[in-house]
């Protein structure tokens, strides 16, 4: 039993580390939005593959403890709030790449239309995958409505964003506001994924969603 | 305390307030709970916290021990058994029991199925034959002892005696069927055929089952009892009654998860 309790910790222990990294790549794609460099793209194209690594990881480990332990009550729930959320931060991560890949160093392009807006959006997001990684460590479900909060702000924020493209002059280069309407997207899906991490960890902690 | 309150229509057993003593040893203290008909309830919690004595309880053989007295109320079927008058012989027969080590007399499968019937007075020969064979068909065990009734149950299995011993409880007909770690001295296979076989039975039976295997617990049973003692040399008290998938999902107290997850002590 007690083995199995550190194989839990080890699990929790990894699910927040892939969650860093996330953040992390996160972070880096906002930063390539307004200051490209070549090197951060690379960064977070070549980081995905450890955050693959750790999924394939955590989700071999829970699917074992399932059938080895037939956990029961916590144990079971962090077992499946795991195999969950790491589905979500996996997704989140191939969002990051996305983004780094419609950004202006990835492109022939110098800069994004609206540019502004999506680095505000992206360090809001940004904030919520930070903020939900701390209510996982700490087993905290007062996260889900902060969260919810935060999503319908970044949801305003898109919508702003669509104002401010569709305002655009028309001299503007058309492949960059495409490019920024599609990072504004991406921006929102993590935000939706952050959401549903957050009700997930909620479900960790009472049991009951 | 949690715990779930039933119709009255749906209740076989209750305790009210009942704290049980072995001389001056009080062994359970204050415990309440009630029974649903027709469901398995598991009881479940460590060693001497008072599950084996909750059950002699129910069909009172605790009063075979010296010096026990008892406080509160037992109903069943919203009469009290403990009252002035009750007759325990008779409650014995509404009230069946297994026991974890099968128990057969040393005599033939026929002869330890027929004994309690003929106690209570059934004299036809063709009468005992219908409750043997009826009793064995209950217990699973029909197809393997039929063309051998007249053996020693002492040459059975250990997982026959065990279902012998349930169809032998069967025999005098009980309406509550109390089972105190039947399978813990089983193998898998012997233990699976009790667990289908309580499946099958809850239907005519109020069934309760006192097992260490948690796994058994939330596998047979519709309800789980939680049994503690808080310090050494204190009572036991039931510290929480919930539905099975509520205590294996997200049990109310803290203490019956830690008991669950194996985080005690
Ligand atoms: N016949 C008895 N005489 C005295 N004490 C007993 C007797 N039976 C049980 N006890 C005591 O009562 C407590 C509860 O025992 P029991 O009901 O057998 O617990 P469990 O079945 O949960 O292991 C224990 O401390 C045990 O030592
Ligand atoms: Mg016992």
């Amino acid at each position: 039993m007690r083995r199995f309790h550190e194989e839990l910790n080890c699990l929790h222990q990894s699910v927040i580390k892939m969650g860093c990294l996330v953040e992390e790549a996160v972070r880096n794609a906002v930063i390539s939005i307004s200051d490209p460099s070549p090197e951060l793209i690379e960064k977070v194209i070549l980081g995905d593959d450890q955050i693959d690594h750790i999924f394939d990881q955590v989700e071999t480990s829970c699917f074992m403890m399932l059938a080895m332990q037939q956990p029961v009550a916590r144990d079971l729930r962090l077992i499946a709030c795991c195999i969950r959320i790491i589905s979500d931060l996996e997704r989140m991560g191939d969002l990051a790449i996305n983004i780094v890949k419609s950004s202006p160093a990835s492109n022939d392009y110098q800069s994004l239309v609206a540019s502004d807006i999506l680095i505000r959006m992206g360090n809001a997001v940004t904030e919520m995958i930070a903020e939900s990684l701390q209510a996982f460590t700490k087993w905290d479900a007062s996260i889900a409505e902060t969260i919810e909060e935060h999503d319908e702000r970044i949801d305003r924020m898109y919508e702003e964003l669509f104002e401010q493209l569709f305002r655009c002059e028309s001299g503007h280069d058309l492949r960059s506001a495409i490019k920024s309407a599609f990072i504004g997207r991406f921006l929102e899906r993590i935000a939706d994924h952050c959401v549903t991490v957050a009700e997930r960890i909620n479900f960790l902690v009472k049991g009951s969603v | 305390m949690e715990t779930i309150q039933f119709k009255p229509e749906e209740v076989k057993v209750e305790f009210k307030n009942v704290s049980f003593y072995y001389g001056k040893f009080k062994a359970i203290d204050n415990v309440s709970f009630q029974l649903p008909k027709n469901r398995v309830t598991a009881f479940i919690g460590p060693s001497g916290c008072g599950k084996s004595t909750v059950l002699r309880i129910i069909n009172r053989t605790n009063e075979i021990a010296l010096n026990t007295s008892l406080e509160g109320e037992v109903l069943i079927d919203g009469v009290n058994i403990y009252e002035n008058g009750h007759d325990p012989v008779l409650l014995r027969k509404r009230v069946g029991m297994v026991f974890q080590k099968p128990n057969p007399f040393p005599k033939s499968v026929y002869e330890n199925l027929a004994l309690g019937p003929k106690i209570h007075g059934v004299k036809k020969k063709s009468e005992l034959d219908d409750i043997v064979e009826e009793s064995l068909k209950k217990a699973a065990l029909w197809d393997e002892v039929k063309n051998n009734l007249h053996k020693s149950a002492i040459q059975l299995s250990g997982g026959q005696q065990q279902r012998l011993c349930i169809a032998r409880a069967l025999t005098i007909k009980p309406e509550v069927l109390l089972m105190d770690e039947p399978c813990s001295a089983l193998d898998p296979i012997s233990t699976q055929k009790i667990e289908d076989l309580i499946d099958a039975l809850k239907k005519d039976y109020t069934i309760v089952i006192v097992t260490h295997n948690m796994q058994q617990a939330a596998r047979v049973s519709d309800y789980t009892a939680f049994f503690l003692v808080e310090e050494t040399g204190a009572p036991g008290r039931l510290v929480e009654f919930s539905d099975t998938p509520t205590i294996f999902t997200r049990p109310a107290n803290k203490k019956t998860e830690d008991y669950i997850t194996g985080r005690f002590g």
